[in-house]
């Protein structure tokens, strides 16, 4: 299994369709926790989430055929998964929790600049707890731009929109973060 | 569930399920028949605008302003296709990255000038004259 660590997603994709099917375990193990990750910023709940990511690699798996190699298989299988948790989501209608954040504004308070707390990993946690109380739109998209580093392009491929609606997303939920953590 | 290792229970409900991947002729015929849907719906769209031109016109004027005469019959069998075909289209990868209102404000334009020309052309004048066609111009008050 070794071997197959540095080839590319798409060509083990390949491999998995037309050799081994064994080989899925490497994809799988390549963004599980990933995709755990993502999807607990959607359900709001780690058991979810982790039937959400089997269930939407038991799909991708299926589907495997009708994957274009020629793009990339992170956003297949983050679009995926995206459409996992809004099932999901839908189906248990759970309301957002809302976090107790008094701690986190004593904080944030003393830092206004919102990009720089981004780049700081011990502050990263606590925008992580903020975005979870935004709302879906804006959740999504600030998600995974900031704690999947993907970019516009990726972004506008997973979530199925314009990258200028992602670009406008990403800018209002930073203005409605910014609202949230002062308030 | 326990998270650390969903490679695991991801193959083992691969196997334990028989799970298979669907053939690729599964994902052609799919493409294959979106395609002629989509353009079914386009062509139908069309047609039936370029049938409600042509009985606007042998209508006349008055009859035509009339809601009785008014042919709504066939302005929303043309509205129901354009409305399918641009559901059909948001099922292509393209749509998702251009703005899909223009998308939809150029397929209406596209539907109203070919449906316009189509009737200008006497189209539907030799159409009549098709005995599998007659129903659709049998009685321009419908």
């Amino acid at each position: 299994m070794d071997d197959f660590e540095n080839l590319p997603d798409e060509e083990v994709v390949e491999l998995v369709r037309s050799k081994d099917q064994e080989l899925y375990r490497e994809l799988v193990k390549r963004y599980q926790n990933k995709l755990l990750r993502y999807a607990t910023y959607i359900v709001h709940d780690e058991n979810q989430a982790a039937d959400v990511v089997q269930e939407a690699f038991i799909k991708a798996f299926v589907n495997l055929r009708g994957f274009n190699t020629h793009k990339k298989f992170s956003s297949w299988i983050y679009r995926i998964v995206h459409n996992e948790a809004i099932n999901q989501l839908k189906r248990s209608k759970k309301v957002t929790p809302f976090a107790d954040r008094e701690w986190l504004v004593d904080k944030i308070k003393s830092d206004t600049n919102l990009e720089e707390e981004f780049l700081q990993k011990e502050k990263k946690e606590i925008i992580e707890q903020a975005v979870e109380e935004l709302p879906l739109k804006y959740r999504e998209p600030l998600a995974l731009f900031y704690f999947e580093e993907k970019s516009y392009d990726e972004i506008s491929d997973i979530l199925r929109m314009p990258v200028g609606t992602v670009g406008t997303r990403i800018s209002r939920g930073k203005v409605f973060l910014r609202r949230l953590l002062e308030k | 569930m326990n998270n650390n290792d969903l490679s695991q229970q991801v193959m083992h409900e691969i196997k334990r399920r028989e799970i298979k991947m669907r053939p690729r002729l599964y994902f052609a015929l799919g493409s294959v028949l979106l395609g002629l849907g989509l353009a079914g719906a386009i062509l139908t769209a069309i047609f039936f605008l370029n049938l409600f031109v042509f009985r606007l016109r042998i209508l006349g004027p008055l009859n035509c302003l009339r809601p009785t005469t008014f042919p709504w019959t066939v302005l929303l069998v043309s509205a129901i296709a354009v409305a399918a075909g641009l559901t059909l289209l948001k099922r292509y990868e393209f749509s998702y990255k251009k703005n899909f209102l223009v998308l939809a404000i150029v397929l209406v334009v596209v539907v109203g000038v070919l449906g316009f020309l189509l009737d200008q052309v006497g189209f539907n004048e030799r159409m009549e004259r098709h005995r599998h066609m007659r129903p659709f111009y049998s009685n321009p008050m419908k």
